[in-house]
């Protein structure tokens, strides 16, 4: 029997399977990683040349295979985005000359490949840390981290909650014969939204609590 | 034990509206039993009366005093001697696990990390879900995560413990157990307790019952004779 | 609806005493918004035509958050979104996160949120501020279209037409497909929007 395909998985999988394992690439700082990350985006955008678009796919791949992470984990990406992908490709064979097309379709690939590589070896809270440390800096501006890494936190706990009153909203729609209409799926999303955002003001009012 | 003196809990006048509606109204009550409950139908008056006690809901008119404190110019000494439980465990758990929660109530207390982080394991320990400590808050059930809940209220040593609904997301048995715990350490520290509820047998166990409805008290006094006027009120 | 009455009692509320700006409320909305907007860019891309970004209800989180929150909160939830997804988080279109998307043919889009959000909001703020529940959810429609084609098209251009290395002569015609859909979510945003200020007016008056 064929597995049918859900549209959204619930829970705490909304934010991305994690890779099995404790390679050197999930023991490593997420800080590190996040900044070698952008390095590597950056380089990627400047140089815009095909070989080093190709070289930082085979580098994600070899790192891939290094920490023993299954390559599937990281292809599923390619699985997800294909249609998009293949658009792209067919855009740039009728607008571009080869040699850009390939710059461009690997330039995409490799920075979204990278970016897969993070996401499987890094917990979610860990990057509410490093976006703290990355504010610091522009707390001379009026900003405070620790707010910010508070709202983040808020997020976090506040996805897979709302993925479910979405996709209950969503069934409740088809249960009325309203799958199509975009007012009857969003409407009780956001009300749920703003009833969740009220709680959680009112607890964290109680508790005195302004930043984490 | 009632080492702890007693508090008083001291409406005068009170008008709470939300536009040009009257959401409730106490013209006086006081309030100094340890165990008193709140019942009534929904939209009646009960979380409002509860948010008035540590300033979540400000008084249109008149005004409420905790110990001779008024609820919003001390809001936040008011609000650190009242904990606050509301029914939904999940809106109320910020951390990623509930050591971390507990320890977030706690920083603005103790300053020191080290003695912080075993207050809060004491604090998990005492509620019985020490176990739970570094498991992420996500993967709890909700009867856990409202353990956790009370347990990062309980951290700040609270006199007043204002417990709304507290068990109406969860199944039986984890209400029992919330329902117990809370008596325990209530008892054990000598918190005076203000639940709201629709358990009529919770309702039933406390020293003092006030019946909401329609935005004003009702009924007041002992909880048999209060709740035997509820189901008379209600019944069709 | 007569105004009078509600009025004197904010009146009331004012001569005496007001907590003020509530900032953990605040700081609760922007964090749930943020989360709003993740969760309705997870609904599956539609892709339309020859061109490579594909329709998602990510634009349409970011016209309600605007509409919703006003200005600042708009932004800084839009920006924690973006922020958040940019150093790794799987919360944009299609699962995707990192740095990686600043490559990617909707760059210009995504870097274009905040502003979005903030355009809306503003424009949003003085709508509900007049107060004439009569053209509210037109007016607001409006508010979301201007953030949309101040904001989020001239960027997405901008960003097509460097990223896929086209003329932005090009990339103008490929933005051209989304204008329709643009339509759509903007009247639903306005009605959504309204209905919520309708049922939950605290939202504005802790502004």
């Amino acid at each position: 029997m064929r597995l049918r395909r859900r549209p959204l998985r619930p829970r705490e999988q909304v934010l991305g399977r994690r890779a099995p394992g404790d390679s050197f690439l999930h023991r490593a700082p997420a800080g590190a990683k996040v900044l070698v990350l952008a390095l590597v985006t950056v380089v990627v955008l400047l140089l815009r040349d095909p070989l080093v678009g190709v070289a930082v796919v085979g580098l994600v791949l070899g790192l891939t295979l290094l920490a023993r992470i299954p390559v599937l984990m990281l292809l599923v990406l390619i699985r997800r985005l294909w249609i998009v992908l293949a658009v792209l490709a067919v855009l740039q064979w009728i607008l571009n000359d080869p040699a850009t097309g390939t710059e461009v379709l690997a330039r995409i690939l490799a920075c979204l490949l990278a970016a897969q590589l993070l996401l499987l070896t890094t917990d979610p809270v860990e990057l509410v840390g490093v976006l703290r440390r990355v504010l610091q800096p522009l707390r001379f501006l009026g900003l405070r981290p620790g707010r910010v890494a508070l709202a983040a936190l808020i997020m976090l706990r506040a996805v897979p909650y709302l993925a479910d009153s979405f996709h209950m909203g969503a069934q409740q729609a088809r249960a009325r014969g309203l799958e199509r209409d975009l007012r009857a799926r969003t409407v009780p999303l956001l009300l749920g939204a703003v009833d969740h955002a009220r709680n959680t003001g009112r607890a964290l009012n109680a508790r005195g609590i302004e930043e984490a | 034990m009632t080492s702890a003196g007693s508090v008083e809990i001291d409406f005068k006048e009170v008008r709470v509206f939300a536009g040009t509606r009257l959401l409730l109204g106490i013209p006086q009550l006081q309030l100094t039993e340890r165990r008193i409950s709140v019942i009534g139908p929904n939209g009646g008056g009960k979380s409002t009366l509860l948010q008035l006690v540590n300033g979540l809901v400000e008084p249109t008119e008149g005004y409420v005093r905790v110990d001779g404190r008024d609820t919003i110019e001390e809001g936040r000494a008011v609000r650190q001697r009242a904990g606050f439980v509301f029914s939904n465990p999940a809106a109320q758990l910020v951390m990623p696990t509930p050591l971390e929660d507990v320890e977030l109530s706690l920083r603005r207390i103790v300053r020191d990390t080290s003695a912080r982080r075993s207050a809060a394991l004491c604090c998990l320990d005492e509620l019985g879900i020490v176990e739970l400590a570094e498991r992420s808050s996500q993967e709890l059930s909700s009867g856990q995560q409202q353990l956790v809940a009370l347990a990062t209220v309980l951290a700040l040593k609270p006199q007043i413990l204002l417990l709304d609904e507290p068990t109406t997301l969860l199944d039986l048995a984890n209400a029992q157990r919330f329902n117990q715990r809370v008596q325990r350490l209530a008892q054990l520290h000598g918190i005076m307790t203000l639940t709201a509820t629709h358990d009529l047998d919770l309702a039933a166990r406390a020293e003092r019952t006030l019946l909401i409805d329609g935005g004003s008290v009702v009924a007041d006094g002992p909880p048999d004779t209060v709740i035997t006027a509820y189901r008379h009120r209600s019944s069709v | 609806m007569s105004q009078s009455p509600s009025e004197t009692s904010h009146a009331r509320e004012g001569t005496r005493r007001t907590r003020g700006r509530n900032s953990s409320q605040d700081i609760a909305l922007i964090g749930v918004f943020a989360a709003l907007i993740a969760v309705l860019a997870f609904t599956p891309p539609i892709p339309v035509g020859n061109f490579g970004v594909p329709i998602t209800l990510q634009t349409l989180g970011v016209a309600i958050t605007g509409l919703v929150l006003g200005p600042w909160r708009g932004a800084a939830a839009a920006g924690l979104y973006l922020v958040l997804g940019l150093l790794g988080l799987p919360i944009f279109a299609g699962f995707v996160g990192g740095f990686g998307v600043l490559a990617g043919p909707s760059a210009g889009y995504l870097l274009a949120f905040p502003l979005t959000a903030l355009i809306t909001g503003l424009l949003a703020r003085s709508v509900l501020r007049r107060g004439t529940v009569r053209w509210q959810a037109p007016l607001l429609f409006l508010a979301a279209l201007a953030g949309s084609f101040l904001a989020t098209h001239p960027l997405g251009i901008l960003g097509m037409s460097i990223n896929l290395e086209v003329s932005l002569r090009e990339a103008f015609f490929f933005d051209i497909v989304f204008w329709p859909g643009d339509v759509i979510k903007s009247l639903v945003a306005a009605g959504a929007a309204a209905l919520v200020h309708r049922a939950a007016p605290w939202i504005l008056a802790m502004r």
